[in-house]
């Protein structure tokens, strides 16, 4: 299931052994340990967990914008060229151009000084050597192509003048404004309503059809996995626990922290009195780690096995970092019980 | 646990607040906010009425009218048979003793400088409640109702995860055991895992002390599991009220339906949701008639003219009641 | 934005009428009496002539009639008299205001030409050597009150390198060079506290703009950093700054009634410290008047350019 290396079929983005260290008040302290990802072109890859799982720290990493933070180890490649320890000036040609980010938050990620018009002709003309009035074309052109109505007028309003759903279109504008190879979307529609949501989700569907861009989606939200990926990694404290194609993580996760998580999330038919199976307890903080497996502590199917540092493994088509599929330990059996 | 014949525990009829209606020295008459437009809620005793809505839609407004920690601009509160807007201050004091609120975000309502112990007995000491020795002994019962270790009483906030921050929430909100709690998205910014059990402990708690919650949240599935009837609101007013298990199968109201269709699901893969046209307008300038209709698919003749009312609909005792004309016994043509 | 620009200069007006009613009773506390003031020196002053005198300033009235007959003229821009020799004390105050407005703006010079890119140092290498060097100087700078760093300055050019100022002033269109060196230490003197908070507030500010969300998009965009330091974040963090310096207008103006003094510069501060130790009413209210008006014009100035720099603020009240 790993992407082959040094083939044709190089995968667009390949993060192999990735660690990041921030330095903090009290020390170093490491946010991602060991991550393997790749993301194949005009590929939707979902990297899905909780708070502090390190997704985005992942997405910051390979666009070289850690800020306190540095990669201490593994490597990443981008397009077959590792960019792993690229200096700031050589990062800021692949920025924007080949990889675009959107975040989380529309309402503050614009700079409220300046005209929408005015950042996207920036975003456009840091890459092309094009007059104003060219970029002022591709601002209304890009305008259009979100979804934004009356582009030629609203290139003039300022972001406070928007809604936020359309604050987040013009972020998707802005990080197309290139046409970029790969779209990294950090929780784009978290801040917005469930209407606004789809209809934004919608939006980088249509996108993605019509310009081929790849889609390297961090949520936390396993409906929006369900909707958008074709594989879907999912992160916990710092680590992948378990990849896959999306049907085969949705249907038959088989680590338990993916069962856990994917339980733990109200649907319209969950019983209104039963309790809610939750996960025991919280996350370790990143300064107090287990040396074995980071789950374990709040995981039902625990055992000493666990005290061990546990790799990720390759399994017939996916990777769990969890030693009991290996086991051949009634891995679905137990599974389908757990999950009722 | 619902007490069905007592009279209700809240009563709210036709709540409005509107927001800067006041004309400045220099700043030219707008229309308000029409934040609140006309409210009319029961909460029975040991229910959770869910409320749900987007942003915008006044639900927080709403929670917050019904504590009386902003002054309606029209209609009446009701809270166990005595009118809120008409008490005096320090009746009003004695009543917030049986009304609590928790937050969205713990520990940015809590002073950072005060322990744990502090936070948990500090409502007590401005209801007069008990002596020193008993409060502490409270605090201990508390954090043992909402599952943290007694040991907690002597640390600070910052020093409690989100998950374990509102549970020192709720049970702050415990401690001068209300009658009502309203809690205003008190689980939306928590992860999944945590939110469970967030959920599991509100539940728990309610079975044990009988209280109602007032459930104010935009994710119509947490809503939905943990209400007995759910309000949908839309732009200052209910659209819809009905029995929590009807809200999720049958939704009646278009914007319900709307509501309902746009919750991904983690079940249906690769299933893009058909969203919803448009986005919420200003509450300064609500749309004629009904609300909705701009938005809505199945607008019929009449509904950008006649505002809806909420009408009690189905056989006699059922609790749903709709604000649409396509349920009026009598249609708007 | 016409509105806000209309909404704040009648705030501005207000206050000033509110400054001109509270020095004028203020004044009349006090001690001392003009007329004996000066009338004492002559010998064998009766009190008819004392009595005399006290009619021709006016003192003999009511204070609330003096009051009415001080906002009669000031509506029609008239200060009055002086109660020294007789001209009008607008006159008197325009002789010399352009002597402080030199040096005011001199000081803000230097106070923005150092304090700018000290600030943008700092912030850009926050917690670098340079940083806690500027940092410690801009503290220095902010607490060493104006006319003693003067005297520092003087003493030690003299007895370093042998150079004192110039004693004589010369206006800077008879002389201008000579003028400028005359002005050079003084200015330094006043501008150094606005340099320190220039420098201080752009770091912190501009450091709280650097971490914000949208610097990051810009940053994601492939941006340089001299568009995401000096275009993006620079715009956001010159709120602050300009509100600073609108307050450090004020410690200037009162720091010219010293300096000037110090260093011998006809001004509006030599003039008040002149007229106060007179009890001359008309020109320290008429000098107390001009100094509010600069102040309040100049945080007019300050509000609108609020509204130039940010958006939200220019389309308050026209909401979308």
């Amino acid at each position: 299931m790993r992407a082959p290396t040094g083939s044709a079929n190089e995968p667009l983005l390949r993060i192999e052994d990735l660690h990041v260290e921030f330095r903090t008040g009290g020390g170093t302290v490491e946010a991602l340990n060991a991550v393997d990802l790749w993301i194949d072109a005009g590929e939707t890859v979902a990297i899905v967990g909780e708070s502090g799982s390190g997704k985005s720290v992942t997405a910051l990493a390979v666009l070289g914008l850690l800020g306190n933070g540095r990669v201490s180890g593994g490597r990443i490649t981008w397009n077959g060229k590792d960019i792993t320890g690229a200096s700031n000036s050589e990062m800021r040609s692949v920025r924007g151009k080949e990889i675009s980010v959107i975040f989380q938050d529309p309402m503050t990620s614009l700079d409220p000084l300046f005209t929408i018009g005015h950042q996207l002709v920036e975003a456009y003309r840091i890459h092309h050597d094009v007059t104003k009035r060219q970029a002022r074309q591709r601002a209304v052109e890009l305008l259009d192509l979100v979804g934004i109505p009356e582009p030629e007028a609203k290139v003039k309003a300022y972001p406070h003048q928007l809604s936020g759903g359309q604050r987040q279109r013009v972020m998707i504008a802005g990080a197309l404004a290139c046409d970029p190879r790969l779209l990294i979307a950090d929780e784009p529609t978290t801040a917005l309503d469930v209407t606004v949501e789809a209809q934004v989700l919608a939006l980088i569907r249509d996108l993605q059809d019509r310009t081929g861009v790849g889609l390297m989606l961090i949520t936390h939200d396993m409906g929006v996995v369900a909707e958008m990926a074709d594989r879907v990694v999912v992160f916990y404290a710092g680590q992948v626990v378990e990849a896959g194609t999306a049907d085969e993580i949705l249907d038959r996760p088989q680590h338990p922290y993916t069962r856990a998580l994917l339980d733990a999330i109200p649907r319209r038919d969950t019983p209104r009195d039963q309790e809610m199976p939750a996960i025991p307890g919280a996350v370790p903080a990143l300064n107090d780690m287990p040396s074995g497996c980071r789950f374990a502590t709040r995981c039902s199917e625990a055992g000493p096995e666990c005290g061990e540092p546990q790799p990720l493994r390759d399994l017939d088509r996916r990777q769990v970092r969890c030693w009991r599929p290996d086991e051949g330990h009634g891995v679905l059996e137990p599974m389908v019980e757990v999950a009722r | 646990m619902i007490v069905p014949d007592a009279a209700p525990l809240v009563e709210a009829h036709g709540l409005v607040k509107h927001f800067g209606d006041g004309k400045g020295l220099f700043t030219p008459q707008r229309p308000p906010v029409r934040a609140v437009d006309g409210v009319s809620l029961t909460i029975k005793r040991g229910e959770t009425l869910g409320l749900v809505g987007e942003s915008g839609s006044g639900k927080s407004t709403l929670g917050r009218l019904i504590l009386r920690l902003i002054e309606p601009t029209s209609g009446s509160v009701t809270f166990d048979g005595q009118d809120i807007a008409a008490l005096s201050k320090s009746r009003l004091t004695q009543l917030r003793k049986r009304m609590q609120l928790v937050f969205q975000d713990p520990v940015s309502s809590f002073n950072p400088r005060m322990t744990i112990a502090q936070v948990l007995t500090e409502p007590m000491v401005v209801h007069g409640m008990g002596d020193r020795a008993s409060r502490i002994r409270r605090a201990k019962e508390l954090l043992d109702l909402v599952g943290l270790p007694s040991y907690a009483l002597e640390r600070y906030p910052h020093q409690f995860s989100g998950g374990q921050a509102q549970r020192i929430g709720i049970a702050r909100a415990l401690s001068t055991d209300p009658d009502l709690i309203v809690c205003d998205e008190a689980v939306s910014a928590l992860d999944v895992s945590v939110q469970a059990q967030v959920l599991n402990l509100l539940k728990e708690v309610q079975r044990e002390l009988g209280l109602s919650y007032l459930f104010i949240a935009h994710d119509l599935n947490v809503v939905r599991y943990i209400s007995d009837r759910v309000c949908v609101m839309y732009l200052g007013k209910l659209a819809e009220v009905a029995h929590a298990d009807d809200i999720s199968a049958r939704p009646r109201h278009p914007y319900s339906q709307a509501l309902m269709a746009s919750i991904p699901s983690p079940d249906a893969h690769h299933q893009l949701r058909t969203p919803l046209a448009g986005e919420i307008p200003s509450p300064r300038r609500p749309p004629s008639g009904c609300r909705f209709h701009p938005r809505c698919s199945q607008s019929i003749d009449g509904c950008d003219r006649d505002e809806p009312e909420l009408l009690t609909i189905g056989a006699p005792g059922e609790v749903s009641s709709v604000a649409c004309h396509l349920f009026d016994p009598a249609p708007a043509r | 934005m016409l509105l806000y620009a209309g909404r704040r200069l009648t705030y501005g007006l207000l206050v000033l009428a509110l400054v001109a009613t509270l020095v004028f009773l203020i004044i009349r506390l006090i001690p001392g009496d003009v007329v004996r003031l000066q009338l004492a020196d002559a010998p064998g002053v009766t009190q008819a002539q004392i009595d005399q005198r006290t009619t021709e300033l006016g003192l003999d009235e009511p204070v609330l009639i003096q009051f009415g007959h001080f906002v009669g003229g000031l509506v029609q821009g008239d200060l009055g008299t002086s109660f020294d020799d007789g001209r009008p004390v607008t006159t008197k105050i325009l002789e010399r205001l352009p002597a402080t407005l030199e040096l005011g703006l001199l000081a803000i010079l230097f106070g923005v030409l150092f304090g700018v890119p000290f600030g943008l140092i700092s912030a850009i290498r926050h917690h670098s050597l340079i940083d806690n060097v500027m940092r410690f100087l801009a503290v220095i700078g902010m607490s060493l009150p104006n006319f003693w760093l003067a005297l520092l300055l003087i003493t030690f050019l003299a007895l370093w390198f042998g150079w004192s100022p110039p004693l004589v002033y010369a206006s800077p269109t008879e002389n201008l060079s000579q003028n400028l060196i005359h002005m050079l230490l003084p200015a330094i003197a006043l501008g150094a506290a606005t340099m320190a908070s220039i420098a201080r507030m752009l770091r912190s500010s501009l450091l709280e703009v650097l971490g914000s969300n949208f610097i990051r998009t810009i940053r994601s965009r492939g941006a340089s950093e001299r568009v995401v330091v000096l275009k993006h974040a620079g715009r956001s963090s010159m709120i602050p700054v300009f509100t600073v310096l609108g307050l450090q207008v004020g410690s200037i103006l009162g720091g010219t009634v010293i300096l000037e003094r110090i260093f011998a510069i006809p001004g509006m501060g030599s003039l008040i410290f002149e007229a106060v130790g007179q009890r001359d009413y008309p020109v320290i209210l008429g000098c107390v008047i001009f100094y509010g008006a600069i102040f309040i014009f100049v945080n007019v100035v300050v509000d609108l350019l609020y509204a130039v720099i940010d958006p939200r603020i220019r389309y308050e009240g026209a909401s979308a």
